[in-house]
């Protein structure tokens, strides 16, 4: 049986990895592109964990410890920077292949499945994440916002919330009708970055509105590094990556019964 | 006999420049009535959602001595007024401006093929961009914040002046960027490297003073620094930076200087 | 199935059936877009199918080629099922879309290199397999370009040359010279020979009935969903109509003219057809319809005599000229 299973996971690799293998050769010449979206999320950094944060000072959590304002919104404006990292290929670059350029109509004829387009999309939009959050790690360690070396497990954190946001992305991607459908994604999405206890802990928000704070994926991710970045462990977490991993899991399934639908006519 | 009157009616004269500005200006007015209802989210729900979360939310945490006594609502308000003003820059004089010409859809060609000359087709264009998107769009935005109770007296009208300013002066070099690239794929760069930076880094979530030295000549260079500075003078009624007129003088210096720079582009692109 | 007289030797067992089909049958919604159709397709052939647009035979193509299921009926390509096993399928096919599906974003090199990655094939060897194609389809000098810096004809010598990357057992074309100018038509002719040539099995769709002439030993007619002749081009010109057509038209006489002038006409062929702008008359000797003619005092504007083609065929079968609807 193991024997079966690894050559499937095998020859599932392979086909997955000739989709990661296309992007890679297409996207090489526009790497500018790719590097400087981390630029983004370190203004953000700047703006509101040095800027804003000189204003506050310190916070103090609802379990009474006191934190400096940079060091607790640093790590959720990092949840972030994986987020749109990877919604933003996902999303937006695979409805353009799909659906504008018609990319995957040519890769229909060979042996790859819907599913290893899936997969394909996700390795690659985990590797644009990745060096998003990388870049994003080294400029917290240079200003001094990582205490321990503990603080790096803030990365494979993150790799949690950029898989939840792979198979949300996918989903949308195949969702999707027009490039408009783009700005209600992008405007629930900064809805989340405000609201998703990125600036302010939840336990101060009203209780009506605490539930909905819930079910954000992005607050589960900011919570989970946060939490990490900020040493403090719990069983929580466990929840926090649940959620984050049902949500990759549900997403790249119904992307690729979607593509399939579309796909094979 | 109906083609005979419709002659009649056309004028058969070359437009001068006002007339060419406005005929240019109805056409991006006509286009404006197909996404009128996407400016709801950049004028009413952005601010809304800027204000109640940073704001009220973070503001809770901040003491108002550091920011010159005021609430921090009362601080950042004026400048979301004059940040809408640039946002929505970032999507009337970036995409538009750049399909204008030959590469998508040509609303500039068609309208060379008309007696408009280039010059008519920038005036119109930024009269749109720069006088009625931002005396419609920010006044609705100064009206939103007026619910946060964050103005003092009647003067804060006077914001959405400087805002209209703060377009004015960024409009036009827009308009000469995105007519000068060839490659639409290097069109995002603007959002990353100059809406972005100016946004966050214009004094109007945390006083520009607060940056280190180093970086402080570039803030100076921001326009929505100059205009946020003025509008904080307005509805906050404390003093700005620089006198207000220095302020005034940067802003329009720079609209005037980049009303050439894009008259120069916008006849080497569209002249045969 | 005069081809194989020419077979060489050495080649694989010529009887092996690649592709078979018994009354396969795909539907979308209420609309029945393949009703039912039977053929086999073997090792070594080329296998055409002729008809109008919407007479199915893209459909057929698609499900051929594993990217759609059949409503019903039965298809088996190379002895198995599309349905369960379409990516083993897939991985002994080449297929050439209508549309080309080319990556825009890829140069032409690019493409074929990462094509070939889908089918698993190792970089180095997909290096050398995409230079001897490109030389194969004359594109060699633009490797280096972007693909939509190509003509429509190059476009299309580039999806036949992917199409090849994975030594396919069977090549499906779908239109491979719609929309193409005829020079580049002519090219893409030539090349189709060159791999018929190789014995490499080629399935193509057309509207062209030049092209089914040229290219195809056997091929179908499809109309509304159905099957309605088989045969190589020369035994349903010989079984459907007759060797030589001659075409009368009457200045500007238009279709209720001509039906009437059709009438007065019987006896000069062995069959009359009036159409909107002319009649043909099916004939065994064009000298002697042309001598009919002269006796009855009939003198049309233009006469032309020519033979038979497969057009004449359709015409027969149908009963309507093959219009180029777009759909």
């Amino acid at each position: 049986m193991s024997v079966i299973a690894y050559s499937a996971a095998r020859a599932t690799l392979r086909s997955s990895g000739a989709l990661l293998n296309r992007n890679w050769i297409a996207m090489r010449r526009a790497w500018i592109l790719v590097i400087s979206g981390a630029v983004e999320s370190l203004l953000f950094l700047f703006a509101f964990g040095f800027g804003v944060g000189a204003l506050v000072g310190d916070i103090t959590l609802p379990d009474g410890t006191t934190v400096s304002y940079t060091a607790y919104v640093a790590p959720a404006i990092l949840a972030n920077a994986a987020m749109m990292a990877v919604l933003a290929e996902t999303s937006i670059n695979v409805f353009a292949k799909f659906k504008w350029m018609k990319v995957y109509d040519g890769i229909l004829n060979t042996p790859l499945r819907p599913w290893d387009i899936a997969l394909g999309e996700v390795w690659w939009a985990l590797i644009r994440g990745f060096t998003y959050i990388a870049a994003f790690v080294v400029v917290m360690g240079l200003f001094g916002l990582l205490d321990s070396w503990w603080s790096l497990l803030a990365i494979p954190a993150c790799v949690f919330i950029a898989l939840a946001f792979a198979g949300i992305g996918l989903t949308l991607a195949t969702l999707f009708r027009d490039w408009p459908d783009f700005d209600w994604m992008n405007a629930v999405v900064f809805a989340m970055f405000l609201f998703g206890g990125t600036f302010t802990p939840v336990e101060a928000y009203p209780a009506f509105a605490q539930p909905i704070v819930y079910i954000m994926p992005l607050y589960h991710g900011i919570e989970l590094v946060r939490g990490i970045s900020l040493g403090q462990l719990g069983p929580m977490m466990l929840v926090h990556i649940a959620y984050l991993m049902a949500l990759c899991v549900g997403g790249m399934w119904i992307a690729q019964r979607r593509l399939a639908r579309a796909l094979y006519k | 006999m109906t083609t005979a009157t419709a002659t009649a009616a056309a004028d058969r004269t070359a437009p001068g420049t006002l007339t060419g500005a406005w005929r240019a200006f109805t056409l991006q007015l006509a286009l404006y009535k197909h996404i009128w209802h996407g400016t709801v989210f950049t004028s009413v729900l952005l601010p809304v959602l800027y204000m109640v979360s940073i704001g009220i939310g973070v503001g809770a945490y901040i003491d108002p001595a550091s920011i010159g006594g005021l609430t921090y609502a009362e601080f950042i308000a004026p400048g979301l007024v004059c940040s809408v003003a640039v946002m929505m820059l970032g999507n009337d004089m970036v995409f538009p401006v750049f399909g204008g010409y030959e590469t998508w859809g040509g609303h500039y060609l068609a309208q060379r093929a008309t007696p408009l000359r280039p010059v008519d087709i920038l005036n119109g264009h930024l009269a749109y961009a720069a006088v009625f998107r931002p005396f419609t769009n920010c006044t609705i935005v100064a009206i939103v914040m007026a619910f946060f109770g964050v103005y003092h007296s009647w003067w804060a009208s006077f914001a959405v002046l400087a805002a209209a300013l703060v377009s004015a002066s960024l409009a036009p070099w827009l308009f000469f960027w995105a007519s000068s690239l060839k490659n639409d794929s290097n069109l995002n760069m603007i959002f990353r490297f100059a809406v972005m930076p100016i946004s966050l880094f214009s004094g109007v979530f945390f006083p520009a003073s607060e940056m280190p030295g180093f970086l402080q000549p570039l803030v100076w260079l921001s326009p929505l620094w100059h205009g946020t500075e003025l509008a904080r003078a307005a509805t906050a009624d404390v003093a700005p930076a620089l006198p207000p007129v220095a302020h005034l003088a940067y802003l329009a210096a720079l609209a005037v200087t980049g009303w050439f720079a894009a008259r120069h582009v916008v006849q080497r692109r569209l002249n045969f | 199935m005069s081809y194989e007289g020419f077979r060489l030797t050495g080649m694989p067992d010529v009887n092996e059936i690649l592709v078979s089909a018994a009354d396969l049958r795909k539907s979308y919604g209420d609309h029945e877009a393949v009703r039912g159709v039977d053929f086999e397709i073997r090792r070594g052939e080329a296998f055409g199918f002729l008809g109008a647009n919407g007479a199915g035979k893209s459909t057929t193509m698609r499900m051929i080629g594993c990217v759609s299921q059949p409503s019903a009926g039965t298809l088996e390509v190379f002895g198995r099922d599309p349905r369960t096993q379409g990516a083993e399928i897939r991985a002994r096919l080449g297929v050439v879309p209508q549309d080309n599906t080319l990556d825009g974003m890829l140069t032409v090199f690019e493409n074929l290199v990462v094509y070939a990655g889908y089918f698993g094939i190792k970089r180095r060897a997909a290096r050398e397999k995409a230079a001897e194609l490109l030389d194969f389809v004359q594109l060699t000098a633009r490797s280096k370009d972007q693909v939509n810096e190509l003509s429509g004809g190059m476009q299309r010598r580039l999806a036949i040359a992917r199409s090849l990357i994975n030594d396919p057992e069977l090549v499906i074309l779908d239109e491979p010279t719609t929309g193409l100018d005829p020079q580049a038509r002519h090219l893409v002719w030539e090349r189709l020979f060159q791999l018929k040539h190789r014995g490499v099995s080629i399935l193509l769709t057309t509207h062209y009935m030049d092209e089914a002439e040229q290219l195809c030993d056997r091929l179908v007619v499809m109309d509304e969903g159905r099957i309605i002749a088989s045969g190589s081009p020369r035994e349903l010109i010989d079984t459907h109509v007759t060797k030589e057509v001659v075409e009368l038209r009457f200045g500007t006489a238009h279709t209720a003219e001509l039906a009437a002038l059709a009438d007065t006409l019987d006896g000069v062929g062995a069959q009359i057809e009036p159409l909107p702008d002319k009649i043909l008359v099916y004939t065994d000797d064009a000298d002697d319809t042309n001598a009919a003619l002269e006796i009855r005092d009939i003198h049309p504007t233009s006469v032309l005599a020519r033979r038979a083609t497969l057009e004449d065929v359709f015409l027969r079968l149908t009963g309507r000229a093959l219009v180029e609807d777009e759909a």
